[in-house]
């Protein structure tokens, strides 16, 4: 109630396998976000639209540059939303490599113990406990 | 659709309304992620989009103004006329408003599938076409791989450890999984809208989720049909059969099949202890990593050779291409599973090799060609008994 709330919430997906792609493009647009998809670091890095993004959904290994890796570049480039690593890839320090490559949350695939949905809501809610000052 | 639609002239773009309409449009053309190309009724191309110039490697000043059959090609380029010219003249949608598979050509002129969806705009009496064209050909790439995968892995789970591989599998076990758990909360979701048009996308995405799962099926079963095989059957063979059914397969479904092999096997080389489906499989990666390291090579070419050792009993067979060399990074891990350096790889080409020569009691090293390039040189037994008279 006392932030403002913009009504469409906007996703960038960047992860290299199409059903991913599909599949999390219909689940997040049911929830209302409006979602784009892309296949690599390139796309993403080539979109003109990168301050329209809340959040930005990366996954672990991509064809060339990894998540962490675009994550950084998008940083470069001045922005900051947050951003969730997702991951096929069984890398026993998940959370730490997503913590230290500035990740505010992460997500192992295949997505049936955490709910993609669920953290996106997370990261995007704003600090609720902040006392105000 | 019964009634014909007016035929309306064509309409350059610049003759919109103006510069704040035009302003708009540009940003749309810039921002639009999609390769997006507008055209008149006569398919002249008006607008092209930031995404269509990377996708077909042409920019919008060089192809505005131009046929847009020039971006089709064989059958898909003539059909194209046909369809325009058809529904101006009787309104009857072939094209518009439906995605199809069609082939189109790049500036180099490489042809690649895409998916085109075609929509109509009135503006006035002006009547336009809107293309927008997706690229199939990375969706392709995967399921090819997917299938090369399977054989690889198949291969390496017969002779080694399952858990080196594990990791592997539960990865390509993950994406389908992944999109099944996504489609079935996606559902879940949209449960309880009587809506018939959520119906729609309600079916569409449980279908989808059924695709994802046997998919996931179908690795684990492949996976399990090769698991009980047994040890090495080694056995006599002659090299340059063996060698010869090995470039034949290599060549299988390869872009650079057209790369010259050289064989030559001496002649006290040809008769070896091996199990050839197992030794054809090194044979087979060697050749596709020296076709990958060539990949833009005009003079790419590999050699294969084998020679009797002086000691030891053994014959060593040599793969050698004129590529750039192992990188840096790559020199000492090769052979370990997961290492690699391409894009599409699983990096588990070699250790397979590796895995294969090894249980042949053999042995398998890279060196480097003084030329440039590359030769893998891997030990087989001799077949002391059928020695070449
Ligand atoms: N002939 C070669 N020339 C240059 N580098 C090579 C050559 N063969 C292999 N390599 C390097 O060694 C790495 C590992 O090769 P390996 O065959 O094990 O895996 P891969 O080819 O990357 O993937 P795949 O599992 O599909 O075979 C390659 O990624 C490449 O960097
Ligand atoms: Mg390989």
């Amino acid at each position: 109630m006392l932030i403002p709330v913009r009504d469409i919430r906007r996703i960038a997906v960047v992860d290299d396998n199409l059903a991913v792609r599909d599949s999390l493009q219909l689940l997040l647009g049911v929830h209302g976000y409006e979602v784009e998809a892309f296949a690599g670091s390139v796309g993403l890095l080539a979109s003109t639209r990168l301050a329209v993004y809340d959040c930005f959904v990366i996954d672990l290994k991509l064809g060339g540059p990894d998540g962490p890796h675009l994550l950084s570049s998008v940083r470069a480039r001045g922005f900051q939303q947050p951003a969730i690593l997702i991951s096929g890839w069984e890398v026993e320090s998940l959370e730490r490599l997503a913590a230290d490559a500035g990740f505010a949350s992460h997500v192992r695939k295949p997505m049936m113990i955490t709910s993609i949905v669920d953290e996106i809501r997370r990261v995007l809610r704003p600090r609720e406990s902040r006392p105000p000052d | 659709m019964t009634d014909t639609p007016a035929k309306p002239p064509a309409v350059p773009l610049d003759q919109l309304d103006g510069p704040a309409h035009q302003l708009h449009f540009e940003s749309i053309l810039d921002s639009v992620p999609d390769a997006m190309v507008v055209t008149n009724e006569a398919g002249i191309i008006l607008a092209f989009s930031r995404a269509a110039e990377t996708l077909f490697g042409y920019t919008a000043a060089e192809i505005i103004g131009q046929p847009v059959n020039r971006l089709m090609a064989g059958r898909d380029r003539m059909n194209h006329d046909t369809y325009i010219g058809n529904y101006m003249r009787t309104g009857h949608r072939q094209i518009i408003g439906k995605g199809r598979v069609v082939i189109a050509a790049r500036a180099d002129g490489n042809l690649f599938p895409v998916d085109l969806k075609i929509g109509e705009a009135r503006i006035g009496d002006y009547c336009l076409f809107t293309a927008f064209i997706r690229d199939l050909s990375e969706q392709q790439n995967a399921e090819r791989r997917m299938q090369a995968m399977q054989s690889e892995l198949a291969h390496f789970s017969r002779l080694s450890a399952v858990g080196t591989m594990a990791s592997a599998l539960a990865h390509e076990l993950n994406q389908p999984l992944t999109a099944v758990a996504n489609y079935l909360e996606a559902s879940r979701d949209l449960l309880d809208s009587p809506d018939p048009e959520i119906r729609e996308v309600l079916r569409g995405a449980l279908s989808e989720a059924a695709t994802q799962a046997v998919r996931a099926g179908e690795i684990v079963r492949k996976l399990r049909s090769y698991v009980s095989r047994g040890e090495v059957d080694a056995r006599p063979v002659r090299l340059t059969a063996l060698l010869a059914d090995a470039i034949a397969l290599s060549k299988v479904s390869r872009e650079r099949a057209d790369i010259p092999v050289i064989v030559e096997v001496a002649r006290d080389a040809d008769r070896v202890l091996a199990d050839p489906i197992q030794v054809q499989q090194v044979v087979i990666n060697l050749i596709r990593n020296a076709m990958d390291a060539m990949a833009g090579q005009s003079d790419a070419q590999i050699d294969i050779r084998a020679m009797r050792l002086d000691a030891g009993g053994l014959v060593e067979v040599e793969v050698c291409d004129n590529g750039p060399g192992l990188s840096a990074e790559m020199k000492d891990s090769v052979f370990k599973p997961f290492a690699t350096t391409k894009a599409q790889g699983m990096g588990l080409g070699l250790s397979i090799c590796q895995t294969i020569v090894e249980a042949h009691g053999g042995t398998i090293r890279a060196v480097p060609k003084p030329s440039g390039g590359t030769c893998f040189r891997f030990t087989l037994r001799e077949d002391k008994d059928n020695l070449a008279t």
